[in-house]
């Protein structure tokens, strides 16, 4: 038995309420995947990342490229999985490696002087923009919501 | 008059806690009804009007960037309505008090979504920051912090003030033009607004699957009351429950 | 070394704690809560880099995006604090460490706070508060002055001990809070208090019918069971995704239909 992908989402706080609250419960995730080289090797973040896990869930922290084998592991094996990246640049990466997408969702990526503002949680510049046209040319649907409750919002009306 | 504006600047200031300063709770429904209860003399109606609030909107939060409605000030101005016609216009206070909270529902919803504006609107205070910053130093970031105070207290002083003023009119007039099943019915509610708020917290529950727990408790303190309503019960219950927390921390 | 360099008193960590009950004050779509974490470092930029570029320096960064649960934002304050700390007494003026610690921590904790305070501690002591309004027999003063009061005493000193000692406990332990925090596991918390809320609930449920003589055809386990056929239609109303808010006014509706009925 292979597992399920339930969601893969861009949130450059990765684990946090949003998450941890809104979206494991509502999709009955059973494992996250925190796919990200800066905390696969940090210490510090993977003990953040696994404090911050329900309980219950299993947690996967593994760097971008393993991103696409990280379903086919035993730990995982069966679980319904919600894996997360911090940039738009990382998905983009994962898909060249082998991960298979068929959808996407945007949930924070955060605002600083250079970029354009969205969303009320999501700030683009123009790298970003190259990275979702390259996404969806992969035929991956992306999809801006925040939370479970809000309705999706297609992103190519924007880049 | 100075009575709504006072009542108004009170509750704008006791709003701001829900979100923007300190959050001590204070803002929250049962607090807020002991508070305005005691203002306008009424302190155990008050406290109830507002524990009845705090219960249906008991698992509301703003998790995040998700800015939910506010029923802080749903509650207030219940409170505060629901009091009027109590004690002034003697009014029952069982459909009094639905009535006015099926007034000042929409005011919370209102005040939730000129939430969203004034966060919007402090984008601006964001971009003036730098500036601020390096013209008056740290002295500038703490103008351009705190002046968010000003639009979020502004809007909630404005909600109060047209919900006090014309929404107490309008309650009164409401009030004394209703047919008598109608009241009747509004009366009811009252009673089945646990009903609805319990249904609420069930929601909570039903996401960690700790609901047979729920179940076990219904029926030994249904039992258990059947043959001997005494309020003891539950506050052995609570203790109960208590302790099985502390067991639940020590279990690895 | 930079000896020159003072380290942080307790009097500047109580000036943050006290500035950290206004991070949300300029809350904006853009950087959330950059103000008011700017506004609550403060004091740290101030005692740390006298000099007026270095300080201007310090404020840029720390009017990056920043968002968090606003309790847990002590935390990071007494971490950052400590760390800026650091690097002004190594002489380093860009505290590249400071700001990747506050960014790794900022979403993580704020599933601490959400989670603990938000999702279950709040819930939970307002239901004790709201029982002892319903259960107190709500005519005598002390009783129900008591709901609220238990309330907010006990939030308070589970708020207060993370606003207050989080940014001294933040500071003195640096980095290494973050194993400290993991052993505390606050999800475990969130588990046991959400079994609390069922035991409650459960009690709550059959008291609040039996306790003010709910009854149908004379009987009073009927009035029960009709309390719990309530919950669950409500219940499944609320999992259609209709608003407690809309349930309240059908049932008004309803009421009033059955009042004219004559049923009640």
């Amino acid at each position: 038995m292979t597992s399920q992908l339930r969601l893969v989402r861009i949130d450059d706080r990765l684990i946090h309420g949003q998450v941890a609250i809104g979206w494991v419960k509502t999709i009955k995730i059973q494992h996250l995947v925190v796919a990200d080289d800066a905390v696969a090797k940090d210490s510090m973040q993977i003990c953040l990342m696994e404090m911050a896990t329900p309980p219950g869930l299993g947690i996967t922290i593994c760097p971008v490229a393993e991103a696409g084998s990280v379903c086919n592991r035993e730990e995982v094996d069966g679980k319904r999985i919600l894996m997360l990246f911090s940039s738009s640049g990382d998905v983009c990466r994962a898909v060249e490696n082998g991960l298979f997408l068929k959808e996407l969702n945007i949930g924070g990526m955060r605002y600083s002087p250079g970029k354009k503002q969205i969303t009320k949680a999501v700030a683009i510049d123009e790298h970003d923009a190259e990275h979702f046209r390259k996404l969806l040319g992969y035929k991956v649907k992306i999809q801006i919501q925040m939370l479970p409750m809000d309705e999706p919002v297609d992103i190519q009306k924007y880049i | 008059m100075d009575q709504i504006v006072w009542l108004s600047v009170l509750g704008a200031v006791l709003a701001l806690d829900y979100a923007m300063v300190g959050q001590f709770m204070v803002a929250q429904p049962l607090v807020i009804g002991g508070i305005f209860g005691a203002l306008l003399g009424d302190v155990p109606n008050g406290v109830l009007v507002g524990a009845l609030i705090q219960l249906i909107w008991i698992s509301i939060m703003p998790v995040g960037a998700y800015v939910p409605p506010d029923y802080t000030v749903t509650g207030g101005v219940t409170v505060i309505l629901t009091l009027t016609l109590v004690s002034q216009y003697g009014f029952q206070l069982g459909p009094s008090m639905v009535l006015a909270l099926g007034m000042s529902i929409p005011a919370g919803v209102l005040s939730g979504k000129l939430d969203i504006a004034t966060r919007h609107f402090n984008v601006r205070l964001d971009q003036s920051a730098e500036s601020l910053g390096s013209k008056y130093g740290l002295t500038g970031i703490a103008w351009a912090n705190l002046a968010g105070l000003g639009p979020a207290f502004l809007r909630n002083f404005l909600i109060y003030l047209l919900w006090l003023g014309p929404g107490v009119w309008l309650a009164v007039k409401l009030s004394g033009s209703l047919p008598a099943q109608v009241v009747k019915g509004l009366g009811l509610v009252f009673w089945i607004i646990p009903a609805l708020a319990f249904s609420v917290i069930l929601e909570i529950i039903a996401k960690d699957r700790v609901h047979w727990w729920m179940v076990a408790a219904f029926f030994s303190v249904g039992l258990l009351l059947l043959i001997w309503p005494g309020k003891i019960i539950l506050a052995l219950t609570t203790a109960i429950a208590g302790v099985m927390v502390m067991a639940c921390w020590r279990r690895k | 070394m930079n000896t020159s360099v003072s380290r942080l008193t307790n009097r500047t960590l109580t000036a943050i704690a006290w500035r950290s009950f206004f991070i949300q004050a300029g809350w904006n779509f853009q950087r959330m809560q950059n103000l008011g974490f700017c506004f609550a470092i403060s004091p740290v930029i101030k005692a740390l880099f006298p000099e007026p570029r270095i300080q201007q320096k310090a404020i840029k960064r720390h009017l990056e995006f920043f968002n968090t649960h606003p309790y847990s934002a002590s935390i990071i304050l007494g971490v950052v604090a400590k760390l800026e700390e650091q690097a002004a007494q190594a002489g380093d003026d860009e505290a590249r460490e400071a700001i990747r610690v506050k960014i790794g921590m900022m979403g993580p904790l704020a599933a601490l706070g959400d989670v603990v305070y938000w999702a279950m501690l709040r819930p939970a002591l307002a239901l004790i508060g709201v029982s002892i309004v319903l259960f107190g027999s709500w005519n005598q003063f002390w009783l129900v002055i008591l709901g609220p009061i238990c309330f907010l005493g006990l939030y308070s000193i589970a708020h207060l001990g993370l606003r207050i000692g989080g940014v001294f406990l933040g500071y003195n332990q640096g980095v290494g809070i973050v194993k400290k925090l993991r052993r505390f596991n606050p999800q475990k918390i969130a588990r046991c208090l959400s079994l609390f809320m069922a035991v409650m609930l459960g009690m709550v449920i059959s008291a609040y019918p039996l306790l003010n003589g709910w009854r149908i055809f004379d009987s009073r386990i009927l009035g029960v069971v009709l309390m719990g056929f309530l919950v669950g239609l409500l219940y499944l109303g609320l999992r259609q995704g209709i608003s407690a808010a809309w349930l309240f006014y059908g049932l008004v509706g309803l009421a009033i239909l059955a009042a004219y009925a004559g049923l009640v």
